[in-house]
């Protein structure tokens, strides 16, 4: 792109301050640079490009290349229960990336719809006693026109699964051929009686956009696509948003306060520039997209005088709610190598489970995905993709691993997770993060529900093996999640001031020219895959924020 | 000040190394899994109560990965150039030639050679060398006390490396609950199956060990035995 990126004074006041480059933020600068605002984006991490990007198993998986270093320089915590202290552990709670692009650059891209049922469930369903379990304030319908807008500026490639919600136009892209996990779970779907259907994917199956497709490398899962085929939006939207001539990225800049005034309106982000010097950006109006984790601790960061328990959170909803979605998988090893490192982690899915249903005694559902998941890369494998008996160093081991690793797969369940008020994000009082901000403290439980759907999901993803031909599988035990990469519901949005952060628009009940978009609006957790929904929500919010913004109504 | 490039300085279990797993897996939300994984495995149970006899291989101690893990850019850099420098003149940089020879008798233990290539034609310990001379250096103390330790149980003059192998395997049996154990198995993997840059995995004999091409930036399908009905014949 040949346009310079616009460089705002600090005490310009520029149209729009987005913290965060991520899934949303990085649609939000685009749509409204693009429409003419004058838009700042913050990122903490440094921009880097495709080329940039290693396969570098060692640096990526274990020294949190594209994290920020990992928990060691975050300090983030974590607990179980309110009434225990957090610790810092090398598990670190929240795993997002930190880098232009966000975690849109290094998830796996896995790209699923929600479905009508998900944004009505408690009033199809009922209440559910001691849970936050609500209705969306919007419908599948109001959201479908945005899907499809993901889909056509992104870059999706796949095709209709049997029981998919309605779509109004079709996949852009076909789908990317199925490997030997995906050809597997076809087999073993069908002897149960089950559908395997395509995966969709955040990742171009042929050129698209003026980029390259999937070369099928295999580094997707954590790793930056060094192809620019995964459709983060470090290669969908921020070229866009720079090209409009309005839009600057601002990176490693970390925003610790959101500035407001005595009129309780926001007036701009204070962050910490390269260097580490103190900046106050000035802005009409703040767009929080920081991550379901990132974005409640950055209001808690925010309090003051006129907002003792943080912005916007009248309500007391900002941080609760955190949902996760639960997991389950069986590792199965097969006669014949896979060689399922080989291209992107999933091919085919069943979603025969979705729905939840009375019958099963919890509530919940989900779907499962054929993946190499520990069989992707070769130290991963080795730390966590042997059978629990087996010899762990010595000749019997070497041969083991030398055998199972291209034969190997996963079968991967994920489900549900309920909205309780006892799993949130607070500030940690104790522990910093290496900028010196009050690291985030989070505390989680999985409901007994989600666990019990994990559990009657693994028992089908173990049929499956069995039906498949497996030589040989076993399960992964399942045990109370202390992290994750989905970090949903923490300012959810309602019309209701009293119970969400929010409103159906994404403005702040609180503070009306405060607007939050990202996993933190979601109500319900959907089934395992937010990505796209995140992405949806952004092309929708965009749009309002930008019509209200013609209209002077911010 | 760079912050993205500050390293955070705790000192955490080297157990904690399989929670790190979970970590990572948590990019696909699959962090329960991992750590399941880990535990199913033993690996987790670090906190035997008895081990006073095997006080010297530093079990009591706070052994850390996390300066290893929590490694900046330029101390990356510099592990390999170490280990290059080491490989080239086939010195040490932090082990004296002993204990590194202990050290890799260790690691050939955990991957043996036989007909197929091990540790010691990775040269993981070239890996090891690098790391405990730079990030690592507060962990050399562990290590060496750890091979010590070994050397003091073993009569005489000689030392772990000169043991046939079957004494060799039934000293480690002993110990490979402990946290010297565990941390050169951890190292053993990582100089084994990390890129060739960090000083093992020479010649790529770890990945071929796994038939794994991961150098190969393209594919064609199909992958392998199970999608050639669909996809044709295997044209990589």
């Amino acid at each position: 792109m040949s346009v310079e990126q616009p460089r705002y004074k600090l005490n310009e006041e520029v149209d729009f301050a987005i913290v965060g480059s991520g899934s949303a933020g990085g649609i939000l600068a685009k749509e409204l640079s693009t429409a003419g605002f004058s838009v700042v984006v913050f990122e903490q991490g440094p921009y880097r490009k495709s080329h940039e990007f290693t396969d570098d198993e060692l640096g990526v998986l274990f020294y949190g290349e594209l994290q920020g270093g990992g928990s060691r320089n975050n300090g983030q915590t974590f607990r179980a229960d309110e009434g225990e202290v957090a610790t810092v552990s090398p598990r670190q709670p929240a795993d997002y990336a930190q880098t232009v692009g966000g975690s849109s650059v290094h998830f796996t891209g896995n790209f699923w719809r929600f479905r009508e049922i998900d944004f009505v469930e408690r009033s199809a369903l009922g209440e559910i006693s001691g849970t936050n379990f609500a209705d969306w304030p919007i419908t599948y319908d109001e959201l479908e026109p945005y899907y499809a807008k993901v889909d056509w500026e992104i870059g999706i490639s796949g095709e209709p699964g049997p029981n998919d919600a309605p779509r109004s136009k079709p996949f852009p892209l076909p789908p990317i051929p199925c490997s030997g996990s995906g050809v597997l779970m076809e087999k073993g779907a069908k002897k149960l009686g089950l559908t395997a259907q395509v995966e969709p994917h955040a990742i171009l199956s042929k050129p698209f956009n003026g980029r390259m497709p999937c070369m099928h490398c295999g580094y997707c899962m954590w790793y930056g696509c060094k192809h620019g085929a995964k459709s983060s939006t470090l290669v969908s939207m921020i070229p866009l948003a720079e090209a409009s001539g309005n839009c600057e990225i601002r990176a490693e800049s970390a925003v610790f306060r959101v500035e407001t005034n005595s009129a309780g309106r926001a007036t701009g982000v204070r962050y910490f520039d390269p260097d580490g010097n103190e900046r106050m950006q000035k802005a009409k109006a703040v767009i929080l997209s920081a991550n379901g984790a990132e974005t409640p601790r950055l209001l808690f960061m925010s309090a003051n005088e006129r907002h003792p328990d943080g912005l916007a959170n009248s309500s007391g909803f900002v941080g609760r709610n955190l949902m996760f979605n639960a997991h389950a998988a069986v590792n199965g090893v097969y006669e014949h190598p896979l060689n399922d490192y080989k291209g992107v982690q999933v091919s085919r899915i069943i979603h025969d489970f979705y729905e939840s249903d009375p019958k099963r005694g919890f509530y919940g559902g989900g779907g499962l995905d054929a993946r190499s998941l520990f069989s992707a890369t070769p130290i991963f494998f080795a730390f966590a993709g042997m059978p629990p008996e087996g010899p762990r160093w010595g000749k019997a081991f070497k041969d083991e691993i030398a055998h199972n690793f291209t034969r190997q797969m996963s079968i991967v369940a994920s489900t549900t997770s309920l909205p309780l008020d006892r799993n949130n994000i607070t500030l940690d009082p104790e522990s910093k993060d290496r900028w010196g901000r009050p690291a985030l403290r989070m505390t989680y439980r999985d409901h007994d529900d989600d666990l019990a759907m994990a559990k009657f999901l693994q028992d089908r993803a173990y049929e499956l093996h069995d039906a498949a031909g497996a030589e040989k599988f076993w399960r992964l035990p399942i045990e109370p999640a202390t992290g994750s990469a989905h970090l949903l519901g923490t300012c959810r949005m309602g019309n209701d001031p009293e119970t969400s952060v929010v409103d159906a628009s994404h403005r702040s009940h609180d503070i009306s020219n405060l607007f939050i978009c990202d996993g933190s609006s979601f109500v319900t957790s959907g089934r395992g895959q937010p990505t796209m929904t995140i992405m949806a929500l952004a092309f929708r919010a965009a749009e309002l924020i930008g019509k209200a913004a013609k209209a002077n109504e911010i | 000040m760079r912050p993205d490039r500050c390293v955070f300085n705790d000192d955490e279990s080297i157990s904690n190394m399989y929670d790190e797993m979970g970590a990572k897996t948590d990019t696909i939300s699959c962090r329960n899994v991992i750590a399941s994984a880990a535990g199913a495995q033993g690996k987790n149970n670090m906190n035997e109560s008895d081990i006073s006899r095997r006080q010297f291989l530093g079990a009591g101690s706070s052994v850390t990965l996390a300066k290893l893990l929590g490694l900046s850019a330029p101390a990356l850099t510099a592990i390999v150039e170490t280990a290059h420098a080491s490989q080239q003149r086939g010195t040490f940089a932090a082990l004296s030639t002993e204990d590194a020879a202990d050290l890799a008798a260790v690691a050939s233990r955990i991957l043996p050679s036989d007909d197929t290539p091990g540790a010691e034609e990775a040269g993981v310990i070239y890996f090891m060398d690098a790391a405990l001379s730079r990030e690592m250096a507060g962990q050399k103390a562990m290590i060496v006390e750890g091979i010590a330790g070994l050397n003091q149980s073993i009569e005489g003059e000689t030392r772990f490396a000169d043991l046939a192998e079957d004494a060799q395997d039934a000293m480690l049996a002993g110990i490979e609950q402990l946290p010297f154990f565990n941390f050169v198995w951890t190292m053993t993997m990582f100089g084994m199956f990390s890129i060739p840059s960090y000083g093992g995995n020479k010649n790529y004999v770890g990945w071929k060990l796994l038939n794994f091409e991961g150098l190969q930036a393209a594919w064609q399908h199909p992958f392998g035995y199970y999608d050639r009905a669909i996809n044709g014949e295997d044209s990589a």
